[in-house]
């Protein structure tokens, strides 16, 4: 399978993805802006603007060009919550206003098992996903 | 972004260096630091803020002692920053080049900008560099601890030398003649 900047994975050290991902059909949930196409949607950390912070070791590194994805829409909401209380209200303008639905299948990548506490994926896209008819914002954040 | 209201100054005072991630969402959200030139002096960067070209950080210093009641749910995260009289807001484009750097009254800092009450730790929704920075703050590495610690080891020198003089002058009284 060959996966979205293959290119970036080539320049690592550690293997990328990890060897431990693996294909899966599941329906998963990412927190997103209102907008499904806009540009700040599906761009991983290393193409965005401005980031935040990137002095990223090489495995850390490679999981910057994974998506965060969740296991249900109840885990991404939760999920959501904790970090603004933490962070304050403004965490939409950086991390996004609704949630988005997509059913994904073994073609499409590889990710990490959910975490059993918090439902989060790590998930590497294939080549030729077309994120924008995938996903579907089902509800706001 | 929103217009503060505070003091410009031309640079931190201190030369970041970056720790580990606290909190972590495709980037960091909060981080630890300390001063290169002064590794007790804890700082941490909380994102606040953003528009197309810069982050906004909030960054505040931090005593080992309320990181240890941080970490120990005595204190939230909130407490944790309004125990300082100010905060740096710092505006930064890519990785951690400043653009500007205001010293803002606590009292004037937007409330957007600041964690909720109730934004006690909880080990499992931070990273696992967290775990490393509770362990370290338990150490007594702050300077006051520090300065204590001397101080217990100058009284102990002290009372070593004090008994070794005792031994001292008892061996000299008897090479004296009565």
């Amino acid at each position: 399978m060959e996966f979205q900047y293959t290119d970036e994975f080539k320049k690592l050290a550690s293997q990328c993805p990890p060897a431990m991902y693996s294909t899966k059909n599941i329906v998963i949930f990412r927190w997103v802006f209102e907008d499904i196409k806009d540009a700040r949607n599906f761009l991983p950390l290393p193409y965005r603007n401005p980031k935040r912070f990137l002095n990223l070791d090489d495995v850390t590194k490679c999981q910057s060009f994974s998506l965060s994805l969740y296991d249900t829409e109840h885990n991404a909401k939760q999920q959501f919550a904790k970090l603004r209380n933490k962070i304050g209200i403004n965490i939409y303008k950086t991390i996004g206003t609704n949630i988005a639905k997509a059913e994904i299948t073994e073609k499409d990548g590889v990710s990490d098992e959910p975490n059993a506490t918090t439902g989060h994926i790590s998930h590497h896209f294939a080549v030729g996903f077309d994120y924008e008819d995938t996903f579907t914002i089902i509800s706001n954040l | 972004m929103e217009i503060l209201k505070g003091l410009k100054v031309k640079n931190l005072g201190f030369i970041p260096q970056k720790m580990g991630d606290l909190l972590y969402h495709e980037g960091t959200l909060l981080a630890h630091f300390v001063d290169a030139n002064n590794k007790q002096e804890h700082y941490l960067y909380k994102w606040s803020d953003c528009n197309d070209t810069y982050n906004r950080w909030l960054i505040f210093k931090n005593s080992t002692k309320n990181l240890q009641r941080f970490f120990d749910k005595k204190i939230s995260l909130l407490d944790l920053i309004k125990a300082n009289p100010f905060v740096f807001i710092v505006d930064m484009a890519d990785d951690l080049h400043v653009k500007s750097v205001m010293i803002v009254n606590i009292d004037k800092i937007p409330i957007t900008y600041l964690p909720f009450s109730d934004s006690f730790f909880e080990a499992d929704e931070y990273e696992p560099y967290a775990l490393t920075l509770q362990k370290q703050s338990v150490a007594p590495n702050d300077t006051y601890t520090l300065i204590l610690s001397e101080i217990e080891k100058l009284k102990i020198q002290q009372k070593e030398n004090h008994t070794l003089l005792q031994i001292v002058n008892t061996r000299v009284e008897s090479f004296l003649p009565h």
